[in-house]
């Protein structure tokens, strides 16, 4: 049975590999071509990728929507850059801190030096792998306590939902991360390598992680485990009778969900060098949700296309037009108009008679 | 002991604002199948009712108008919107989050970002001994939500609409199939819900500032009592709101609201987390 939904749901796999190479080629070859605004907007927008690509894991395959994927994001940002940066927030500035009695430095901060004296290579290994492990962890124990109730298509979302609120007062408090301030100043990954300002170096850096999280998560959707996954999602009773444990499904899968958030995070903490309180909130949480929708949920390329297309959208319309003001409420038409009019989004979108799709019932499917 | 009266005082006013959210929420889920995020910021709609017609007509028409506004919009959104996205959860989430987005920003645009007051219509307080002060209005707040409860309850089992909701809820096609008007009762209850979240925000009004982004901590407590009290239980939803009035109150007057918030959550994750059964979807 197995074989026959992959057969009838995913395209020919030469035809997806060669999709894949021909993308890889031009993101290679484009920054010879373009100029360092263009290639520091790509560097910035690939962790956002990664982002929608942790929540579409939850949402296109297991149909489980997560408010919460922000608050991974942000951890995982806040936990990368402490690495990176090697000491916590300080408020007083580095040079007061001599003139203080206790030159003890407290027990957080030789930690955090010792981690990030941990580089291979000039790359502080640890700041990737830190977050996605504390993220990981706690998405599992979250999951496990989540994943009990009878319709968590329904009970997730709204769990995941205060968990955001939630998350984002405690970051918005939380001074050992610069509290509402944010956490700024973060080195880049690549600090060692070469001159900070061109951003060639965190482009490439951040493309390899586009790239092996993409085709992991292809070479994943076509492999046994990849469609138990998808079966929990199109039929988690049928899934449940033929004797596999969809809980147990769902809890893996809102880990590692969530420690690709977190992964995420710090490269975007790297790349940017701040990462703030209201990243950790609802409403970047859902913008996240409004990528993968219009990009097109279920679809290996869709959060990318998704990220591409909305954050493009952002930069046309308030540096071109001077809409600044009212990109939310662009934001909000076109997540209303994606639900309704074409559920697939951008990548779903067929020639089918719109009437028929907007009086059908059942769950958007991609 | 003056400070346990104001926590019970808050707690119920505050609980009485929760039950009223989570009442319009969980008939709607129950009826249509729809989760309704905007519910916020149909508060605020209902708020910003209150703050903008209270200075020329007296308070109890203002409630009155916030709910018939409020509702009549409801009849608007469902026309527009929400008869797309009945019994699909999961579209039905994205949508309103979507409507609510627009919602925030159309009220930014005519009436301006800025935080609006609304004096107390009824002032002064009531002593209840050891120093502590009641206000009036919160316990008016609380006995409305009370009456409001009790009716909604008597709606479903007494009336003949009532009857019909709890028809479409059980079963909708086969309502429809025994001449039920089905898309009436969900354009109704719909707009009751919606009337609901107007009169919850009008009396909320005198007690917190009025602004565009007020009604997601509202969103949030109220999906929180529905979450623990199961959607579509009248009598669950009161017990539950009350309790998490009254908790989210006594850490946030000892403590900080941050700290209630995180403590109330962290409660409800323990208490689903400790259930032998899982989460009640009882629908009505």
């Amino acid at each position: 049975m197995l074989h026959f939904i992959q057969r009838a749901r995913t395209a020919d796999i030469r035809v997806q590999i060669a999709i894949g190479v021909v993308l890889v080629a031009i993101a290679i070859v484009a920054p010879l071509v373009t100029s360092s605004f263009v290639i520091s907007f790509f560097a910035l927008t690939f962790p956002l990728a990664i982002l929608a690509l942790s929540a579409d894991m939850m949402w296109g395959e297991g149909r489980l929507v997560s408010f919460g994927q922000g608050l991974f994001f942000a951890a995982g940002g806040y936990i990368g850059g402490l690495v990176l940066i090697g000491q916590q927030y300080d408020v007083s500035g580095s040079a007061l801190s001599f003139l203080s009695e206790d030159t003890q430095q407290p027990l957080m901060d030789r930690v955090l030096q010792q981690l990030h004296d941990l580089a291979i290579a000039g790359v502080p290994i640890p700041a990737l792998i830190l977050p996605a492990m504390i993220c990981g962890v706690v998405g599992l124990l979250i999951g496990m306590i989540v994943f009990r109730v009878a319709s968590p298509e329904v009970y997730f979302p709204l769990v995941t939902l205060g968990m955001g609120v939630v998350g984002g007062l405690w970051f918005n408090d939380l001074s050992n991360v610069g509290a509402s301030n944010g956490l700024g100043g973060i080195p880049s990954f690549t600090a060692e390598m070469g001159p900070q300002q061109d951003p060639i170096y965190n482009y490439m850096f951040n493309l390899a992680f586009v790239i092996v999280a993409f085709a992991g998560w292809a070479y994943f959707r076509r492999s046994r485990r990849g469609q138990i996954w998808r079966g929990a999602g199109d039929d988690a009773i049928r899934l449940e009778a033929l004797g596999y444990s969809v809980r147990r499904q769902r809890v893996l899968a809102f880990g590692a969900s969530a420690a690709l958030a977190a992964v995420a995070g710090a490269l975007y903490a790297g790349t940017s060098g701040f990462m703030g309180p209201s990243i950790a909130g609802v409403a970047f949480s859902a913008e996240v949700l409004i990528w993968v929708a219009v990009g097109g949920s279920g679809r290996v390329l869709g959060p990318l296309v998704g990220v591409l297309v909305v954050r493009w959208g952002q930069q046309f319309l308030s540096s071109n037009l001077g809409l600044q003001q009212s990109w939310q409420l662009f934001m909000g038409l076109a997540l209303i108009l994606v639900v309704v009019v074409a559920p697939g989004g951008l990548l779903g979108i067929r020639i089918e008679p719109l009437r028929k799709r907007l009086f059908e019932r059942g769950e958007i499917k991609a | 002991m003056q400070t346990l009266i104001n926590i019970i005082a808050q707690g119920l006013s505050l609980g009485g604002v929760y039950l009223i959210g989570a009442l319009g929420l969980t008939i709607i889920y129950g009826v249509m199948g729809v989760v309704n995020l905007a519910h916020g910021e149909l508060i605020m709609l209902g708020s910003y009712v209150m703050a903008l017609t209270v200075s020329t007509v007296s308070f109890p028409v203002a409630v009155v108008l916030s709910f018939v506004l409020v509702a009549g919009f409801g009849v608007v959104l469902d026309t527009v919107l929400i008869r797309f996205l009945y019994h699909k959860p999961v579209a039905s989430m994205l949508g309103t989050w979507g409507l609510a987005i627009v919602l925030r920003q159309v009220v930014i645009l005519l009436l301006g970002p800025q935080l609006r007051y609304v004096a107390l219509p009824i002032g002064g307080s009531f002593a209840l001994g050891y120093g502590a002060l009641v206000s009036w209005w919160s316990m008016l707040l609380f006995v409305v939500a009370m009456l409001i409860a009790v009716a909604i309850g008597l709606t479903l089992v007494r009336t003949r609409f009532g009857l019909k909701m709890r028809a479409v809820t059980a079963n909708s096609d086969a309502a429809e199939s025994i001449g039920i008007a089905t898309r009436n009762i969900n354009r109704w209850t719909f707009a009751l819900g919606c009337g609901l979240a107007g009169v919850a925000g009008a009396l909320v009004a005198p007690l917190r500032t009025v602004f565009p982004g007020m009604g997601l901590p509202y969103l949030v407590g109220a999906f929180l009592v529905v979450i623990l009290a199961g959607l579509g239980n009248v009598r669950s939803t009161v017990i539950w709101s009350l309790l998490i009035g009254l908790t989210f109150s006594a850490v946030a007057i000892t403590r900080d609201d941050i700290t209630a918030t995180i403590v109330v959550w962290c409660a409800a994750l323990i208490v689903i987390a400790f259930r032998r059964t899982s989460v009640a979807v009882s629908r009505v």
